[in-house]
């Protein structure tokens, strides 16, 4: 207790830094995970907490008869966006690092998309896929002679279609991301390279690629968390529909929560989600100690 | 979402404060829904004045405001906090699950004592009462019917010179209608939202109408999904129909209710089922003339022309005093929720209707269902005001008034909002799918609500 309260007093300063994070963390982070965790555990009538019911949430929703559906929905959302919008990023950036001439303009319009607010980015990809003649991206199908397409309502392909809208809002500030990296990168290396005859692929290849391995990994696990929980597009763009087809574990999450006020179901979905993504998370740290590791 | 929830939850369990009586003694009721005295300065000067002639019969009640209005996704949080308003409204969809969660107040005694409980009609009051105790006042109400957007009509032919439209009187005729509007203007005929649990609220009124009934008890008392049956699939077949057959529906297939006001605003969709409080968002937020806009009650199938009875309900925040239940009641009889006509209430609904007519953003003249058990003189005067000033022309309309033929129905007693969910997808796949099996997919359907849902009520 006397060693606590020593190291307390010599590094109050930094405790006193840490307080309102550390507040926050609690408060925002550490409660409502603990609490949700422990009252997924138990019947509520709204908020309020009534009977212990064990597992009985979780074996409620492990056996409803859409959850698996749900849960293939999430991973393909996952999928597509590594296909979609993992390389993307690091294909934008490599252009940007060999442009030369207006880096800086390209740079701006390439972080544009992930300045503007989440809703309005939706509300235009909604619009841009409006399944009718009015919609922005049959307008130009029928200028081409083409048979408007339905888009978000192609139950095959509604998820890829909010992958692409996910991707245009997210990159930009990944971008930037890989393109410091890139910045980083001893220009002798590419000097060397360039003396050798080794063109532009040669370079990004073997120099450009390898700087930035580190972290792109780093990337790919915080993309699949993101990704694992996603709820908004979803909710916004299609409902779920059509036929559930785009139906996510947050939005499922979402629906319990406050449209049909099961609270203890929506934390039960929550703390599955956690649990899924708690692996990928442990993963995350340790590829981040090892990319930290090798850094020094 | 885990944080979300938990952090909604925790933070509700914090619990609020809420005063019951000043410090000099006055008893304190908040209202909610009050006006923005910013954005509707108008209103709430109106407000402010009533507030004022209210404390000269109770000058011991200090009224407070509340801008919060009844919502699915702030309700719970609010109430959980303990500072719902002492009084609000809310619909009457809502009513089951705020009893549900405990949140409803018991208003059996005040109901009696003022005479309100033996007025108010049978089919609404059976929707408020749980064991013996009624929790809620009812305050408005409506019946689902036909919105119409008359310009399509009149470019399709079919309006009467006197501006009555030639509207569907079952549902095969609202078919050729809504084929000749799409023929004939290229909008589409008959718009049917389908997301956010619309779909399946509309559809459940389909349904009756063909004859098809949702859920029902078994011997034992237990909740059975009822809906995998030939007259279920007649209605999911006929909405199949108009889109793929008769090709009279929109393209897109996943609308939400406000998205389907917007298509009739702009003139995209002719018809669709619609409440008339409704009418209202079509000429304040999308600037729709008032004159294009038509209203008829529902069609019906064969013998039967049933539409569902909706409407809105006074609700009570469950921790008020007797005291304070009481001055709610007395504000809310002041604010004209009465059977008893007094000459002050007279000039004062008549004031109400003057300023909606100067306001110009309000339809008048639709007539709708009353509360009372038996006409009442203050529903008497308010169907008078309606008809004296009517800003339509009432010909546009006046179908809907006329309730002749109409059987009413409340909505289906478990899981609703989960059975609304279920249908939403059904129609989704139907009116995506050209393919699809209409008795497979409710076949599906009536399993997942049996599962999911009515096995955990059993």
């Amino acid at each position: 207790m006397f060693r606590v309260g020593t190291i307390l007093q010599k590094n109050s300063i930094a405790w006193l830094l840490l307080l309102p994070a550390v507040l926050c963390l609690y408060f925002f982070v550490i409660r409502p995970q603990v609490l949700g965790t422990y009252w997924s555990l138990f019947n509520m009538q709204g908020y309020t907490v009534k009977e212990f019911i064990g597992l009985d949430n979780y074996k409620r929703i492990l056996s409803d008869t859409n959850f698996i559906k749900t849960l293939w929905n999430t991973c393909q959302y996952v999928l597509w966006s590594l296909v979609l919008g993992y390389p993307v990023p690091i294909i934008v950036a490599a252009m940007l690092n060999e442009i030369v001439h207006f880096r800086n303009s390209f740079r701006f319009v390439v972080y544009l998309p992930s300045a503007l607010p989440g809703v309005a980015v939706i509300m235009l990809w909604y619009l841009m896929f409006y399944p009718d003649q009015g919609g922005l991206l049959n307008i130009l199908l029928t200028k081409f002679g083409m048979e408007p397409y339905v888009w978000l309502q192609d139950s095959q392909w509604t998820i890829f279609y909010i992958v692409i809208s996910m991707t245009w809002n997210g990159m930009g500030g990944t971008t930037l991301y890989y393109f410091a990296a890139m910045q980083g990168v001893n220009r002798e290396l590419y000097e060397a390279c360039v003396i050798d005859g080794g063109g532009y692929w040669k370079r990004f290849r073997h120099i450009t690629l390898p700087s930035v391995s580190g972290i792109s990994l780093l990337f790919l696990v915080k993309q699949i968390i993101g990704v694992f929980s996603i709820t908004t597009q979803p909710l916004q763009m299609t409902d779920g529909g059509p036929n559930n087809a785009s139906m996510t574990l947050g939005l499922l999450a979402y629906r319990y929560g406050f449209v049909s006020v099961r609270p203890q179901l929506a934390m039960t979905v929550g703390v599955i989600m956690f649990l899924i993504l708690m692996v990928f998370t442990c993963f995350y740290f340790y590829l981040n100690k090892r990319i930290e590791s090798n850094s020094y | 979402m885990l944080l979300a929830i938990g952090m909604a939850a925790s933070l509700c369990s914090c619990g609020g404060i809420d005063e019951q009586v000043t410090s000099d003694g006055k008893i304190v009721i908040t209202v909610g829904g009050a006006p923005n005295k910013e954005a509707t300065p108008k209103d709430y000067e109106n407000l402010m004045e009533d507030i004022a002639e209210f404390n000269q019969i109770r000058p011991d009640v200090e009224v407070r405001l509340d801008e919060w209005k009844y919502d699915i996704s702030t309700f719970m949080p609010k109430a959980e906090a303990g500072l719902l308003p002492s009084v609000y409204e809310t619909h009457f969809t809502e009513a089951k699950k705020i009893i549900d969660l405990g949140y409803g107040c018991d208003v059996t005694k005040q109901l009696k004592e003022r005479g309100f409980y033996e007025r108010v009609n049978d089919s609404i009051l059976n929707t408020i009462t749980r064991d013996g105790k009624v929790y809620f006042i009812p305050k408005g109400v409506y019946t689902l019917g036909l919105m119409l957007n008359l310009e399509l009509f009149e470019k399709a032919g079919l309006m009467q010179e006197d501006g009555t439209p030639i509207v569907p009187e079952t549902f095969d005729e609202l078919i050729e209608t809504a084929k000749t509007i799409t023929e004939k203007t290229g909008a589409a005929g008959f718009l049917f939202p389908t997301t956010e649990n619309f779909g399946g609220w509309y559809f459940t009124v389909l349904g009756w109408n063909f004859g098809a009934k949702f859920m029902g008890q078994d011997a034992d008392g237990k909740w059975k999904s009822a809906f995998d049956s030939d007259e279920a699939e007649a209605a999911l077949q006929y909405l199949k129909d108009l889109k793929w057959e008769n090709g009279c529906m929109p393209t897109n297939t996943l609308i939400n209710n406000a998205e389907a006001m917007k298509q009739m605003a702009l003139g995209n969709a002719a018809m669709c089922f619609a409440n008339p409080s409704q009418i209202n968002s079509l000429v304040r937020t999308y600037g729709m003339d008032m004159n294009k806009i038509g209203f008829a009650k529902m069609p019906g199938n064969g013998d039967r022309r049933i539409t569902l009875m909706g409407g809105s309900f006074i609700a009570l925040n469950p921790d008020l005093t007797e005291e304070q239940k009481e001055a709610v009641f007395d504000w809310i009889e002041f604010k004209g929720t009465t059977f008893e006509m007094t000459d002050e209430l007279k000039v004062k609904m008549r004031e109400n209707m003057e300023e909606k007519i100067e306001e110009g953003k309000s339809l008048v003249g639709v007539q709708d269902l009353s509360i009372w058990t038996e006409d009442s003189e203050v529903q008497k005067f308010s169907d008078e005001l309606q008809k004296e000033f009517c800003n339509v022309n009432y010909n546009h309309i006046k179908l809907y008034n006329d309730k002749s033929g109409i059987e009413y129905q409340v909505e289906e007693p478990m899981c609703t909002q989960d059975l609304y969910g279920i249908l939403d997808s059904c129609i989704q796949e139907v009116l995506n799918n050209e393919n699809a099996d209409c008795r497979e997919v409710l076949k599906k359907a009536a399993s997942d609500f049996q599962l999911n849902f009515l096995d955990y009520q059993n």
